[in-house]
């Protein structure tokens, strides 16, 4: 299976490696991440596999804790 | 013997009498009869009178009812109109009292909405500017070294999602 690693930063060959492994884990079969940067991430990464996204974003965080407190009644 | 003519005396006695039967027809009986007709004439002027007083005090108590019956009718007429006048008046103030509760009261609703859609709005805007200062300060502070601890942190957790 073949996705994309979207991060904040460069990401090492080893870090990939073990990003990589870790959704071959999850899915239960071979993972391969192409490297993409984008810093409107802020920190973090996001990975798309197979049409399914798992956001670790700083920008995700924030998005999240601006939904969160939009959604309180004041 | 006193000198007296007897037949001196009959004459006067018969002229006498010849008088008073001439003056009893000529005089005396149209007299009367024109006493007795005036008299009566006078007692039915009295009657037509008596008859016209009468018919006038009746005519008089008639207008009098009339009078006091109009002024009966027209005090009640008065009555009623005031009572409807104040009966009237007193629906309308109500009506003015209960919308003038329904103004201030929907008022206060207006107000209290206004004031709650205003909160909501101040509440929006401190929490988008919140996040706005939070992106603000990230974006200065963030390094490299914080997405690979992310990203540690990531490979370090259990499950994934």
């Amino acid at each position: 299976m073949e996705g994309k690693l979207i991060a904040a930063h460069p990401v090492d060959d080893e870090t990939l490696r073990r990003v990589e492994e870790r959704f071959t884990r999850y899915f239960g079969q071979s993972v391969t991440l192409q490297v993409e940067l984008d810093r409107a991430l802020m920190a973090g990464f996001v990975v798309t596999v197979n049409h399914l996204r798992f956001d670790y974003s700083v920008r995700a965080k924030l998005s999240a804790m601006k939904k969160y407190l939009l959604t309180q009644q004041s | 013997m006193l000198g007296l003519d007897i037949r001196l005396v009959l004459a006067y006695l018969i002229n006498v009498a010849i008088l008073f039967i001439f003056l009893r027809l000529v005089l005396y009986k149209p007299v009367r009869k024109f006493l007795k007709e005036r008299e009566l004439r006078f007692v039915a002027q009295r009657e037509d009178i008596d008859a016209e007083k009468q018919a006038a005090q009746a005519t008089k108590e008639q207008y009098d009812t009339l009078l006091q019956t109009a002024h009966d009718e027209g005090a009640a007429v008065i009555r009623d109109s005031r009572s409807q006048a104040n009966q009237r008046a007193e629906a309308i103030l109500s009506e003015a009292r209960q919308q003038a509760v329904d103004i201030v009261e929907r008022a206060r609703r207006e107000v209290a909405e206004e004031r709650r859609v205003a909160k909501q709005a101040m509440h929006d805007e401190i929490a988008n500017l919140a996040v706005e200062i939070a992106a603000k300060i990230l974006e200065r502070e963030v390094s490299a070294q914080d997405s690979k601890n992310i990203i540690e942190q990531f490979l370090h957790k259990e499950r994934i999602g």
